[in-house]
Order: structure tokens, then sequence, then C-alpha cells
């Protein structure tokens, strides 16, 4: 006879299918905000031949 | 009310549909909107930043003609800009009367911070400066790349000659720019062709062998060699309007119109079945694995729950990029950092558990996560709906 260890519950494949998504959507959101709340990108900078301007907005 | 008739079910369910579409278009308009109404400020305010002696700004068409004190032109100057690996690098151009560029005047860049560092570090903007209009401005020919940011050099240089062709229309000068057509592009037609022909292969081991030799080609090629996947960037880059020059960005247009266009033609969506290379990284991880698609036995509404999972991460993504017109960071899909092994932690993270996941579920991130194939099924469904409408308009007719 087969032995089951009853110190753990089997997860059904629903259980560990939503387990997956939960966590890969929570990554998935992190990822997206965290690409968008980069602000150091918006710049305002001005090159001229005849000087040397440059002007950081930041 | 045991035998309640199937009908009221089944309008129910309509309406749920077209109240949700009616939602997401509603969303998507409402964010382009936003971004359209929130970015790109007047510009003719800015010309005197690149033309320094410019005492009125007159605008003719797309480009600004700029004047001295005693009414005479000092130059003119024009604002476009290019997508590069992260997103859109905008700028404002500006020409002296001998058809030199006098001044560059950065107006919004959201290229990938590390990327634009390093032009910045290689004064890649100022190498444009004192460029006659004649001049061809070609990348790595005419002028120097930036190694390690080809395609953040890319967009400025591409940004730059697009100010400057405006200008040249206005000016009626000429200038050509050569067409990039290369191992990707060729690759990418040849794989959409050959995989038009999958479906009329009878025999299932013909159509396994070339599925699979499609597959590995995709996945060394476009995937390993040149990383351009198609991504939900691509989406957002044309929904909101900033489309890149044909010339040298022609596989952008190839990849976007080529699996758009095999979904309207033959109303398969081929380039998620088979050309995605990213998908084939999980078919090979199934390969090394036991892998069984989900069986929700007989739960369609599990089933049509967890479909939606992907297409309202869609959505947001999509929302996202338009409302800060920021396409390029849209794309949270996995395949960049497969295909360049560079990224930060959390994209590492769902790598590892999607791929670790793929040796037990096929194609786990395909089916539940990826935001193309919703992309895509939208234009499956638009192209359905229009042709049922067009046989019932048809029998209609006939009767």
């Amino acid at each position: 006879m087969e032995h089951q260890d009853e110190r753990f519950t089997a997860v059904s494949p629903r259980q560990a299918l939503y387990f997956f998504i939960v966590l890969c959507v929570i990554l998935i959101l992190i990822i997206l905000f965290s690409q968008y709340s980069d602000e150091s990108t918006l710049t305002d900078e001005i090159y001229l031949q005849s000087g040397v301007a440059q002007i950081d907005g930041n | 009310m045991p035998n309640a008739p199937a009908w009221p079910a089944m309008r129910h369910s309509k309406n749920v549909t077209t109240l949700r579409n009616a939602l997401i278009v509603a969303i998507l308009l409402g964010a382009w909107l936003y971004g359209f109404t929130t970015t790109r400020s007047e510009i003719a305010p800015l010309v005197p930043n690149v033309l320094p002696t410019a005492h009125t700004v007159v605008k003719e068409g797309d480009v600004f003609v700029a004047y001295n004190t005693s009414h005479e032109i000092v130059g003119y100057a024009a604002a476009a800009d290019a997508t590069g690996y992260g997103g859109p690098v905008y700028l404002l151009v500006g020409v002296d009367p001998e058809g030199e560029i006098a001044g560059i005047q950065v107006i919004e860049q959201r290229e990938t911070p590390g990327f634009y560092a390093l032009l910045r570090d290689n004064r890649f903007v100022q190498k444009f400066l004192g460029r006659k209009l004649d001049q061809p401005l070609v990348l790595g020919d005419d002028i120097d790349g930036v190694s390690g940011a080809s395609l953040s050099a890319n967009a400025v240089a591409t940004a730059i000659w697009r100010s400057v062709a405006k200008i040249q229309t206005e000016t009626a000068a000429s200038a050509s720019v050569p067409v990039q057509f290369g191992l990707p592009e060729v690759t990418l037609v040849a794989l959409f062709a050959t995989s038009l022909f999958l479906p009329r292969l009878r025999k299932p081991r013909h159509k396994h062998a070339l599925r699979w030799a499609i597959m590995l080609i995709s996945l060394v090629i476009l995937g390993f060699m040149y990383n351009k996947p198609l991504t939900i960037a691509n989406f957002a880059s044309l929904l909101a309007g900033y489309w890149p020059t044909w010339q040298n960005h022609l596989y952008w247009y190839l990849v976007l119109g080529g699996s758009i266009g095999v979904v309207l033609f033959s109303g398969k969506n081929m380039y998620c079945h088979t050309i995605c290379p990213f998908g084939t990284a999980q078919d090979c991880f199934a390969r090394l694995g036991d892998a069984h698609p989900f069986s929700a036995s007989g739960d369609s509404k599990l089933t049509r729950r967890l479909r939606w999972v992907p297409r309202w991460l869609a959505v947001l993504a999509l929302a996202m990029g338009l409302a800060f017109r920021q396409p390029g960071a849209a794309s949270y899909e996995p395949f960049g950092t497969l295909f360049s092994l560079s990224a930060g932690f959390f994209p590492w993270m769902l790598l590892v558990i999607v791929l670790f996941t793929s040796m037990l579920l096929l194609r786990p991130f395909c089916t539940y996560l990826c935001p193309v194939k919703p992309a895509l099924e939208s234009a499956l469904y638009v192209r359905n709906r229009v042709r049922r409408l067009w046989n019932t308009r048809m029998s209609a007719l006939r009767q």
C-alpha cells in the first residue's frame, strides 16, 4: 500500500495555476509601474553650433 | 425556475460582452486623449533656443520659419520624434539659411536611462551640429554610432533626419536614406510566408516538422541573434502614432503588418502559434519536462475568466503606454530578458517562474499572461465581425 505523508495537503492543479497567475500578475504590475514611474528620462537639453549652451531641466 | 429558456442567458452574455468591449475602447480612447492633451506643448516658443537670432517665428506647414528684427530669414526649424529602445525621443532642429544644422533641442525623451546616458557621455547629439542639409546622415557611415546604445543612437539620428527632411521639403532640397533590409527582415518575411502553408499540409507529421523548423529558426535568428520579437510596445507605438521611418525600421512594419496581415488574410494567429521566439522557448522547456495543457474539465466559466487575464493586462499596458506617451514602457514581456540576458530583478524573476512552469504546463505565458495574443485576437475579432456583417447584408440583398 502506498504510504502518504499526512503532514502535507495535496495542492490541486487549479490552485497551482491560480498561484502561478497571481504571482506573475503581481510581478508584471511591479515591472509596469516601475517602468512608468521613472521620470529621470524627462530632459530639456539644448545644443548649439555657436556656443556651448546646455540646459538640463532636471 | 428549472426549465428557463436558454436565450435570456445568451442575451445577457452578449450584453456583457458588448459592455466589456465598449469599456475597453473607452479606456484606450480616454488614455489616448489624455496622452494627446498632456504631452507635446507649443513648439514655436522653443524655436529661438535652436536659432538664437530669431525674433519672430512663423509656422508654415510642419516647419517654423525664423525671422530677425529686420524681417530677414535667419533659419528654419522643425520638430520630429523617433522611437528608440525604451521610448520616443522628441527633438527640435534648427537650420541656418546656409543649410547647416545650427541647434538641436531635446524637447522630451523617454529612452531607457542607461542607454541615453551613453549618448550623453559620447556627446552624440553634438556630432550633428554643423552638418549640411544636403549631406547624408547615415549612422555608422557619416556619423559614428554609440556602442552599447545603437537603438537609442538610431532614434536620435532618425528624429534629426525627420526634422531635416521636413525642412528640406519646405526648402525643396533633397535627401535619401538607404532602406535597411537584412537578415532579420528576410527571415521574418520567409517565416510568415512559410507559416501560411502550415494549415494546408495534410499529414500531421509534416505539419509538426515544418512548425518546429519555423519555430527554431525564429528562436535563433529573431530571438537570440537580433532580439526582435513582437511586443505590446509595437502596438502601443502604432496606436500612439509613433511610426518610425520605414527606411531604417522596415522590420517594425514587417512584424506588425505581417502578424496582423496574416490574421486578417487567413483568420489564424500564426505569429503566436508558430513564429514567436518566446513561444518556442517555452515549447523547448515543455520538452525538457512533461508539460500538459491545463484542463478545466468542463468548467467553461473558469476558462473564460482566465482568458480575460491577459486581455486586461494588455489593456492596462496599452492604456499606460498611450496615456504617458511612453510605448516602450508598455512592454512587460520577459522576451528581452531571455534574449539579451540582461534585466532587473523582477523581469528575471518573472522569466524564471515562467520557464520553470513551462516544464509542467504548455505555454503558460502565452495562455495566461501575454498581451500580444489578445492584441492580435482583437484584429481577428474585428475581421470576423466584419465578415459576418458583410455576409448577413449580402444574403439579405439576395433575398
